[in-house]
């Protein structure tokens, strides 16, 4: 109950769960979950902010699912996320949305579409 | 008669296995700028993101754990881990709540109930409890009376 103004917090009980998926993993003290959700409160912490921070950069307000695969290409912490962002297409890959700046490799202006969708596999 | 195990409890593994989306979205809103927002596809990505942080910090403190030959994962194993997967900013606030936690439970085992502490008997605290009750009523019936004689 102390710490519940503090922010949101995760389920001890999950993370533990979400551990033991993992058959090498054993035992836990009951401490460590408790240690492991602040870890992931400060990791949500750095993937967020690194992730606004591209939206930002490229013009935008929404963060885009290919705004998460440049942060977390460009960000040594978050390596081991790009496998997960591997199938993830940049519709822009020259850095800006919505062609704010954006011109193409050949030199063209590059104008986006309004309303992109996500591109689907 | 108990069979919990058995294969039929297996059903509501699959979401059980995932963070909750309400509590991360929450998150996510409180650290995002408040001018940007974020589509729901990024959201669940970050989820998925979040469940692969797990099992790496785990996987990698239970390697350390097995390393020095120990059975069961300690939060020092977790603080070693954090520090070779290059999160050792991370370090100092995660040993912060390793500290709390530790007095947490300390303060559990120590703390008699606070009956005891009270000094009253059962009965002066019941006697306590129906005044309190008693006053309630009168303030409630008193507030609900003025909403009846005049709803300005």
């Amino acid at each position: 109950m102390k710490n519940k103004n503090k922010s949101t917090k995760f389920p001890v009980a999950r993370i533990k769960k979400i551990m033991q998926k993992d058959d090498e993993v054993g035992k836990v003290a009951q401490a460590t979950p408790v240690l492991i959700s602040k870890s992931l409160e400060l990791f949500m912490a750095t993937l967020v902010d690194e992730m606004s921070k591209v939206t930002v950069e490229r013009g935008c307000k929404r963060v885009e699912v290919w705004h998460l695969k440049a942060a977390i290409e460009r960000t040594e912490m978050l390596d081991f996320l790009k496998e997960i962002v591997d199938p993830i297409q940049d519709p822009y890959p020259n850095g800006a949305d919505e062609g704010t700046a954006g011109v193409g490799p050949d030199g063209k202006k590059k104008r986006g579409p309004r309303k992109k969708k996500e591109p689907v596999d | 008669m108990s069979d919990r195990e058995g294969p039929s409890g297996s059903g509501a593994a699959d979401d059980d296995l995932s963070l909750p989306k309400a509590t991360v979205y929450k998150l996510i809103g409180e650290l995002l700028p408040p001018e940007i927002t974020c589509t729901k596809e990024t959201r669940d990505l970050v989820i998925e993101c979040c469940v692969e942080f797990i099992h790496l910090i785990s996987s990698e403190s239970n390697e350390i754990c097995e390393k020095e030959s120990k059975k069961t994962i300690s939060p020092e194993h977790v603080v070693q881990a954090l520090k070779v997967l290059g999160f050792e900013g991370y370090v100092e606030e995660v040993e912060e709540v390793l500290k709390d936690h530790k007095q947490q439970v300390k303060d559990r085992e120590k703390k008699v109930s606070k009956f005891e502490q009270s000094g009253f008997s059962q009965e002066e605290l019941l006697a306590q409890q129906e005044a309190l009750f008693a006053e309630a009523r009168a303030r409630a019936a008193a507030a609900q009376q003025a909403q009846a004689t005049g709803p300005s």
